[in-house]
């Protein structure tokens, strides 16, 4: 249960992030269903965040400290990547109030440094658990 | 600090009680923050508008949406076009009790033009404007020139790019702080460039209502200020009399009903906050008392090894202020998280000016939260300190023997 | 040292037979002298706690006094009592007395740490070792047995060598090994000089004793 408190902690907020992308955390939605120029940011966070699922499933699964370690550490480069997207990485619409700006681009952020955190957190306990397994 | 590795030892090996205790505090810390913060920028972003509106009487068209439309484009930066004669103009600054009148073209733009929705563009004129000019004046140091133009801070662009309108391009010469109203998603031009606008939106088959047929005989706006000692209802009610096909509006009127709104919006926070903090509190009371039981047998064999009764409630004082202070600052990040990166979002929602503080106010409604939090957790405690600490190690560790 | 009782007494207010009080002590005049090991025995409820817990400066009594050599134990303010408490007198209690959030070994050097004394790190292992309880070093209370709690209690009491040691029922929870593996320790530690004091209802501990007081009723016969 301790072990795997991170990893359930990962796939909890790669979950939010999948759903959230496509739903009320989603790029702009034009009425006359046109694309946004924040439509490809949107898509971005959602392949991002499903690469931060299938990893966090994959940690749940492997006992070998040494490769649950690697698994954190791609989850760690994953969810920075996923910072720099919205914005950055990809354009946004060019105003504040639009919803990519107002509700997109803060949650994901704050989702995604959020994975970064308990991802180093997961490489922390797994590099104590390879050096107690050495001693 | 005497017992400091007793204490973290305590606190770490009893993860469950520690970790409420903090989420508690936490809880505390972050509703109170929060709600400081919202109503503090509520009321900057009301003093903000106040200071913005500079003028006593703004003249619109007679019709009724007019009006309305006033208001939503100060509050929530709603487009707004409407036009009524420029002659308008002239008949206000011979009304009795005007002191300058200045006037405004409003248009909008394309929304693919510039910036994903369509902006709203304010025409003013340099020479006698003391609305804008004032404001422009602090971001910009000469006159606005021709296809030139000055943002508002929400329009996602930087000084010095290139700015199309109706195929026209202008020039980014300014950014405006910002104000925390509708104001900031708006376009500044002066009456030469937005005369041009108006033609290049003609040619683009987009008619802006002009009835006359000539677009330099209109404007949307007429912003007025009173002689000093006239009476604004006074001058109000005769621009009303005079003026045929335009209505006056008192800018004290519009701000009383956003201070109603504002008040009635603080009113429902301060009411959340009382909420969370009673129901926090009651379980805080409730968690500590049930700590009495709990560790009435380990402070025993404290007490029994030579601990004295202050030493006693003294580390367990000390242990709850560690948690009262972490959860205080847990729970002020975490505000702080929720607040800051949603400021855009909150306004929206409240369709009120919004102008959050300055960070050295922010530091201090921080401070504040924590230390307020921190003290209440640890009065919370306090009673059970004491009475922890009158534990008879005779009687107790015999219990259960 | 000498601890010394000058007709002490406990009453507690509750209806006992057609009184108000009930008095667990009657007047108990005592001396318990240094290098000697006293053994006071008698049958449950007869009132062996109390007056241990009295003479350790853990309960007023009613009436009378205790002295530890020269001083008047309950004309101390409770600072300078706990102090002298943690340095001079050291309490094997009956019941359960481990911190539930510290492991076994900072259990067993607690009393030096209250005070900032510097730990008896050789005398702890020294301990543990002699009573079996090295293996569990880091394990923590709720992980142990009646007796092996007991065990640390007595190991605790030994590292931290006070003049007095007032053990109550040490040998309750231990099998016949660990009873003697106790006993013996403790007349070791009074013949070293110390004062102990072993209350027990069994009759074990009179094998070890330099002298035997028996009670019942509240009183010393």
């Amino acid at each position: 249960m301790k072990k795997n408190i991170f990893c359930g902690i990962l796939l909890v907020l790669a979950a939010v992030i999948v759903i959230g992308s496509v739903t009320v955390l989603g790029p702009c939605i034009h009425e006359d269903g046109s694309e946004a120029p924040c439509t490809s940011a949107g898509r971005a966070v959602l392949c991002v965040g499903c690469v931060l699922a299938a990893l966090a499933v994959l940690i749940l699964f492997i006992r070998k400290p040494s490769v649950r370690m690697i698994l954190f550490f791609s989850s760690l480069c994953a969810a920075a990547a996923g910072i720099a997207l919205p914005g950055t990485i990809f354009p946004l619409c060019r105003m504040d109030t639009m919803h990519c700006r107002a509700v997109m681009k803060p949650a994901m952020i704050i989702l995604f440094a959020s994975e970064l955190i308990v991802s180093v957190c997961g490489i922390i306990v797994e590099r104590n658990k390879i050096r107690r397994e050495k001693v | 600090m005497k017992h400091f590795s007793l204490m973290i030892r305590n606190l770490t090996r009893r993860p469950g009680r520690t970790t409420s205790l903090i989420l508690l505090t936490a809880s505390l810390a972050m509703s109170l923050f929060c709600g400081t913060i919202v109503v503090s920028s509520l009321r900057r972003g009301l003093s903000s508008m106040e200071n913005r509106l500079g003028a006593d009487i703004i003249v619109v068209p007679a019709e009724a949406e007019s009006k309305a439309s006033m208001k939503n484009l100060l509050l929530q930066g709603t487009i707004g076009t409407f036009y009524m004669d420029a002659s308008v103009l002239e008949k206000v600054r011979e009304t009795e009790g005007v002191e300058r009148a200045s006037a405004q073209i409003f248009l909008s733009s394309m929304k693919a033009d510039c910036c994903s929705v369509k902006v709203q563009i304010i025409g003013f004129d340099p020479e006698n404007d003391f609305v804008v000019q004032p404001w422009i004046a602090e971001s910009l140091n000469h006159q606005l020139g021709n296809m030139e133009v000055v943002v508002g801070c929400r329009v996602e662009t930087d000084v010095g790019n290139n700015f199309r309108i109706y195929d026209r391009s202008c020039r980014v010469v300014a950014k405006l702080a910002s104000t925390g109203t509708g104001l900031d998603t708006a376009v500044y031009c002066n009456m030469n460039t937005i005369h041009i606008l108006l033609q290049a939106a003609e040619e683009k088959g987009i008619t802006h209502k002009i009835d006359s047929g000539n677009d330099s005989e209109v404007v949307s706006a007429i912003y007025v200020r009173v002689l000093p000692g006239a009476d604004p209802g006074l001058v109000n009610n005769r621009l009303n009399g005079r003026v045929r096909k335009a209505t006056a509006i008192r800018t004290a009127g519009m701000m009383t009903e956003v201070a109603d709104s504002l008040n009635g919006v603080s009113r429902i926070i301060a009411i959340l906050i009382c909420a969370v903090w009673v129901l926090a509190l009651i379980i805080l009371f409730i968690v500590f008392s049930m700590m009495v039981n709990e560790r009435r047998r380990e402070l025993a064999v404290y007490r029994l090894l030579g601990m004295s009764r202050k030493m006693l409630s003294g580390m367990i004082l000390k242990e709850t202020a560690l948690c009262s202070f972490t959860g205080a600052l847990c729970g002020t990040v975490l505000g702080a998280i929720i607040v800051f990166p949603f400021t855009t979002l909150i306004e929206t929602s409240l369709k009120l000016p919004y102008l959050i503080p300055d960070a050295g106010t922010i530091v201090l409604y921080a401070c504040f939260a924590i230390m307020v939090t921190a003290l209440v957790g640890c009065a919370a405690g306090s009673r059970t300190a004491s009475g922890l600490s009158r534990v008879d190690p005779g009687t107790t560790l015999r219990e259960g023997a | 040292m000498q601890l010394k009782a000058e007709n002490i007494s406990r009453r507690y207010f509750r209806k006992h037979g057609e009184a108000n009080y009930f008095e667990a002590v009657r007047q108990v005049s005592l001396t318990l002298e240094s290098g000697k090991l006293t053994v006071l025995n008698g049958k449950s409820g007869s009132g062996k706690t109390t007056l241990l817990n009295m003479l350790a400066g853990l309960l007023n009594p009613s009436e009378g006094k205790v002295f530890l050599d020269e001083t008047d134990l309950y004309a101390l303010e409770d600072k300078a009592l706990s102090r002298m408490r943690n340095e001079k007198i050291g309490v094997i209690p009956q019941g359960r007395s481990a911190v539930d959030t510290l492991s076994v070994y900072e259990n067993i050097l607690l009393p030096g740490m209250l005070y900032g004394r510097t730990l008896r790190t050789e005398e702890a292992e020294n301990w543990m070792e002699v009573f079996g309880i090295s293996d569990l070093r880091n394990a923590m209370p709720a992980e142990l047995s009646g007796g092996e709690l007991r065990r640390m209690a007595i190991a605790r009491t030994l590292t931290a060598s006070p003049e007095v040691i007032l053990a109550d029922e040490p040998t309750g929870d231990l099998d016949n090994d660990n009873t003697i593996v106790v006993l013996t320790a403790l007349q070791q530690a009074a013949k070293a000089g110390k004062t102990v004091l072993v209350v027990s209802h069994e009759t074990d501990a009179e094998a070890y004793a330099d002298r035997i007081y028996h009670m019942n009723h509240g009183m010393i016969e």
